[in-house]
């Protein structure tokens, strides 16, 4: 039951008209019993809030009726349906074609340049043949060939001597060699190999015709290394000799004339145009990325 | 529920959950679009809610809801300080009614919830308990501590007004 030291919830539980009908007699006795506890019991009634009258404006907009839930037949709302065309991106946007020919066109000048245009090394191939070609050079044992038909085993010291003389002459007068140490010291192998066949003339034929052979192959290494045009012996005074060509092999990359097919391209304004592809190349690249970044 | 007993429950129930949303949020236009969501739940669940739970269901989606936007706005003060001078010099300006409000308005959101639930609709523990998701028990501790402090401001007030 209510007392002195458990009336503060009886209190509460009455200003919130939770108590039973018992338990509000008993609490409304209390408070005439110890009037000093009325005027507290009054204070937690002034806690409780007055009703109000605050009303909800708009009440209308909250009403409702069956009717405003009236539905469509599910077919026709079906009918109603509208579907968006769907564009169709293009499989190569302006971005991607102008790479891919950009790309193409990269592939096309390296293989163009690769194929067309030859290498230094093949060049001086193709340049060295059209000499040999030109200058023809006959093998050292036609002279051998020459020398010995010449040479009879009848024939005399001096005419030999003659002969070797005249063969010594012609080498010298032949040789117009590109440089001209290397032709004397040929040259002086020469005037030696002779003197000692003219040393050797008095011996026997054999060792005639060894020492013979041993000019021959003295002539035969001269020819290689000076590409002197070696012609028999008898045609030596009676054909002209044929000039030798020299052609330039052209080194300097930034004169080089590149062809491509039938066409010619200046090597450094063609270097130029690659370089002004592969920048904007790039640069292409760059914005790209740039873009897909944002 | 037919479309009928939910228009008897706009005119019966909407002022009521409108007022305890509005005292709590004090923001009118807030207070109509909760009262407005509620009834629109009802509507949609109308088949599945009794006449009779009606009231506890609109308050109790109220509430909820209320909830929810005092969590994304938190405009609600949370402290349980009393400021003093403000009371004072309230004093001899404003009605008892007006301090008890400002009392109200200081408590925490549960307090108050229970207050407002208690005082305007005069709902029982248990149904201020469905409504708020609380025990019975819990409901009478929370209000009971809410009433205290609110006796001791009006104490407090009373003795400085002697």
């Amino acid at each position: 039951m209510i007392n002195e030291n458990n009336y503060e919830p009886f209190f509460l539980s009455y200003i919130d008209n939770e108590l039973s009908a018992a338990e509000r007699a008993a609490v409304e006795a209390f408070v005439l019993t110890y009037p000093q506890y009325a005027a507290e019991l009054t204070v937690f009634e002034k806690t409780k809030l007055a009703p109000t009258n605050i009303e909800m404006e708009d009440k209308i907009f909250l009403y409702r009726f069956s009717e405003m839930e009236a539905s469509l037949d599910s077919d026709f709302k079906a009918s109603l349906y509208k579907k968006e065309a769907i564009l169709r991106k293009p499989f190569f946007s302006r971005n991607t074609s102008s790479i891919a020919i950009s790309i193409a066109a990269l592939f096309i000048l390296f293989f163009g340049l690769k194929f067309m245009v030859p290498s230094e090394s093949s060049s001086i191939k193709s340049v060295a043949t059209t000499l040999l070609k030109e200058t023809e050079i006959k093998p050292a044992t036609d002279i051998v060939k020459n020398e010995k038909s010449n040479l009879s085993l009848n024939n005399t010291s001096n005419a030999l001597q003659t002969v070797f003389a005249n063969n010594k002459i012609q080498i010298a007068k032949n040789a117009a060699p590109p440089t001209e140490n290397t032709d004397n010291k040929s040259i002086g192998t020469v005037l030696d190999a002779s003197s000692m066949g003219t040393n050797n003339i008095t011996a026997t034929n054999n060792e005639k015709s060894m020492d013979i052979n041993t000019i021959a192959t003295t002539t035969d290494s001269y020819t290689e290394t000076t590409n002197i045009q070696a012609t028999p012996l008898e045609q030596i005074n009676t054909t002209p000799l044929l000039p030798t060509a020299y052609k330039e092999i052209d080194t300097d990359e930034s004169e080089r004339v590149i062809n491509i097919g039938m066409l010619e391209i200046d090597g450094a304004s063609f270097r130029g145009i690659t370089r002004g592809i592969t920048s904007r190349f790039s640069a292409l690249l760059k914005r790209n990325k740039t873009e897909k970044e944002k | 529920m037919t479309d009928k007993e939910f228009n008897i429950c706009v005119d019966d129930y909407s002022d009521g959950v409108y007022r305890f949303i509005v005292k709590n949020i004090r923001n009118k236009e807030d207070a109509r679009d909760i009262v407005q969501t509620a009834f629109e739940k009802l509507w949609i669940n109308r088949e599945k809610v009794e006449m009779l739970k009606a009231k506890s269901y609109l308050f109790t989606v109220a509430y909820h809801q209320m909830i929810d936007q005092i969590r994304k706005k938190k405009n609600v003060v949370m402290t349980d300080t009393f400021d003093e001078n403000a009371n004072a010099s309230s004093q001899g300006n404003q009605e008892l009614k007006q301090i008890l409000l400002h009392a109200i308005n200081n408590l925490n959101p549960t307090q108050k919830c229970l207050i407002l639930l208690k005082d305007y609709e005069g709902y029982s523990y248990q149904e201020i308990g469905e409504i708020m998701q609380l025990s019975e028990s819990q409901v009478k501790v929370y209000l009971h501590r809410a009433r205290l402090i609110l006796k001791n401001r009006l104490t407090q007030l009373e003795k400085i007004s002697a």
